[in-house]
């Protein structure tokens, strides 16, 4: 059996080699590329979300690559992620693929996650199963705080392209790093690589927060690496939401670190009274927070048609009216040209830098 | 004293439960104020005040939340986010008060209760009623006992407005020796009721010689048309769409199903998934109609009058 899963940023990077030395035989999706999600277009029923599309795109091609198992997560929330799984399976079915299908049908379980492990491994025990976990969402933390070095060091950078290069080399270490000991062992190196990257100190970038619906943030392809591109504007980036924070607030593998799902309901109060599924509570929460923080504006990013990020997006909307605080929403989908994100991303980024030096007031 | 006047504004849940709301509100006293049905005017003031991509029905709610908020002293606008256990509402329905909030200026108070079934069970009404109590200043156990008893007021159905409804399909009439040809109608209540957002599509169904028939499935239907297929949507509105799909394709009296959704309906991209592939074996006839800001009349009846021929060339 060759099980895979589909693309979610660099989820498949913390997974796979644990999985495979248990036994399982991991056979992720290629990286998805335009022909990826011309797939995924193809088959897609004409209003899905730009995740549903692309995560389709993966599975036929890993299917196409000899993979005769999927495994895709569900739930039961009021986002439409939770029915991929059944549309994605019945479209594959419809085009002749033969694969075994399992989803895991509540996510936000640890005991659901531990069976899960335990079914597609030769895990037997469930001490290992826990252990095994819990490694792999500590290397998504890694891999996560990689990626927040990567933001503070890119804009900063004296020769282009060095930060760029030390991220890929921090993955690829952390990627190799299969036990907790070599795991700790390895943090330390990776702070060192970007120590040793030589930057401006004395520059201080705009800084932008970067919000929004969780795949299309986390994943490079789905928002045309808007964060290097920010980056590469000399903009400072603050991602507002992370997958292994995602999974502490379910898990709590990290126990110091505050639950950022509360955190935010917290902070949204007054704009929005209840969650409506997805990151929406995040987006608005954070938007809060990034404006008392004092970061220049914030950045909202979300698929085309995506039900919670909407009413995110109308009362961050709101929010920037109040507070007199500059807030972009994109909307991202197949039609998406990079020639209009980046002379959008241009536009806000003068407006922050003028807003900072004073020479508007207003924005 | 002036009675305090709460406005309901005619969208969305409106056609789904405002029937109890309204006998519940004016029984304690309030006079409630309803806006008028939906035209072209208060859609465009919708669409002014929407941010983004909402979908058609949400912005028809914010024209109609524009039309009432000057005139009234309280909006009515509750948080339907579970109506069943194991089931939510679209997560527009479920933001709709804060999104009003954000799309508008000088409003006036706001009554958000929640309605959460799977949180509250068989406490959710109690739930619901608590902030209507305090927003109007009255005892609450008054206030949940005309709610509690009102709930299941049905939605009354003025027979003007053309609309076919009814429990059961063998109540439809259809079983006439002069066979007419019988479209089943499936959608959200609030877009196909909606005369100007469904262009009177039943009406104009009537007028060209067949049978509109629109059925809000039972229970137990909806028990059996799960269980067809692989999981049960989880939306309550996309389940009552499935179901009754399912009993139109089941019963061999109705001659073709047409799927009314609004464009970019998040749920409905889904179901209408769901019914085209999964429940339509027998390939009966039906159609996708989604509607949007842009559909005109014409559009919209070009498409029935050629479904309809289709059909009949199909039975002939």
């Amino acid at each position: 059996m060759k099980l895979t899963v589909p693309h979610m940023g660099l989820l498949s990077v913390a997974y796979t080699r644990v999985l495979r030395q248990h036994g399982v035989d991991m056979q992720p999706p290629p990286k998805a590329t335009i022909k990826t999600l011309n797939l995924g277009v193809k088959y897609s029923p004409e209003f899905a979300c730009l995740p549903f599309k692309i995560n389709l795109g993966n599975m036929m091609e890993a299917l196409d690559n000899g993979a005769d198992a999927i495994l895709m997560p569900g739930g039961y929330g009021p986002c439409r992620f939770g029915y991929y799984g059944i549309i994605q399976e019945q479209i594959l079915r419809e085009q002749g693929y033969k694969f075994t299908m399992s989803t895991t049908d509540n996510p936000d379980r640890l005991s659901d996650m531990i069976d899960t492990i335990r079914d597609i491994s030769q895990i037997r025990n469930r001490y290992d199963g826990y252990s095994v976990f819990f490694l792999i969402l500590m290397r998504m933390a890694a891999l996560d705080k990689a990626t927040a070095l990567y933001h503070y060091h890119k804009p900063r950078e004296v020769n282009r392209g060095d930060t760029d290069q030390v991220l890929k080399q921090a993955i690829e270490m952390i990627d190799l790093a299969d036990s907790y000991t070599k795991l700790f062992r390895t943090m330390p190196e990776v702070k060192k690589m970007y120590k040793a990257i030589r930057i401006d100190k004395s520059f201080k970038p705009v800084t932008i927060g970067v919000l929004g619906e969780i795949f299309v943030v986390i994943e490079p392809f789905a928002n045309l690496e808007i964060e290097k591109k920010l980056g590469e504007l000399r903009v400072e980036v603050r991602r507002g939401v992370w997958l292994s924070d995602w999974l502490n607030d379910r898990f709590r593998f990290r126990p110091f670190r505050r639950n950022q799902t509360k955190y935010a309901t917290k902070l949204a109060k007054g704009y929005l009274n209840f969650a409506s599924g997805g990151e929406s509570i995040e987006t608005v929460g954070k938007t809060v927070l990034f404006q008392k923080k004092g970061v220049d504006g914030v950045l909202h990013i979300m698929p085309f048609t995506c039900m919670p990020e909407l009413v995110a997006s109308a009362v961050i909307n709101r929010i920037s009216k109040d507070r007199e605080y500059p807030v972009l929403s994109m909307t991202f989908d197949e039609h998406v040209s990079e020639a209009n994100i980046i002379t959008r991303l241009e536009a806000f980024v003068d407006l922050l830098e003028r807003r900072r030096n004073g020479s508007i007031s207003r924005y | 004293m002036k009675n305090l006047r709460i406005g309901i504004p005619r969208a969305l849940l409106y056609y789904s439960y405002a029937e109890s709301w309204k006998l519940s509100f004016s029984e304690l006293g309030l006079d409630v104020i309803t806006s008028p049905e939906t035209h072209a005017n208060i859609l465009r003031e919708g669409i002014k005040h929407a941010v983004g991509d909402l979908c058609l029905p949400v912005k028809t709610f914010l024209g109609h939340a524009a039309l009432l908020k000057d005139s009234v002293d309280l909006l009515f606008i509750p948080r339907y986010v579970s109506v069943e256990k194991e089931s939510f509402m679209c997560p527009k329905m479920i933001g709709l008060p804060d999104v009003v909030r954000a799309c508008f200026t000088n409003l006036p108070g706001i009554i958000d209760p929640l309605f959460h079934v799977k949180q509250f069970g068989d406490n959710a009404v109690r739930e619901f009623t608590k902030p209507i109590a305090k927003a109007i200043s009255q005892h609450h156990p008054d206030v949940y006992t005309l709610f509690k008893r009102n709930m299941n007021t049905a939605v009354e159905i003025p027979a003007e407005q053309n609309r076919v409804s009814a429990r059961l399909l063998s109540e439809v009439g259809i079983l006439s020796s002069h066979r007419k040809m019988n479209i089943g109608i499936v959608g959200r209540p609030y877009l196909l009721f909606d005369r100007h957002l469904s262009k009177n599509l039943f009406k104009y169904i009537k007028d060209l010689g067949a049978n509109p028939i629109y059925l809000k499935p039972e229970e137990p239907d909806m028990r059996e048309a799960m269980a067809v297929i692989p999981k049960w949507v989880y939306w309550d509105m996309g389940k009552e769409v499935v179901t009754s799909a399912h009993l139109f394709f089941k019963d061999d009296r109705v001659d073709g199903v047409i799927n009314v959704c609004s464009s970019t309906c998040g749920p409905d991209s889904f179901t209408g998934d769901l019914i085209r592939k999964r429940l339509n074996q027998r390939n009966k006839p039906y159609m996708a109609l989604s509607i949007d800001e842009h559909a005109s009349d014409v559009g919209i009846q070009t498409r029935i009058e050629a479904f309809m021929d289709m059909i009949a060339r199909v039975t002939a």
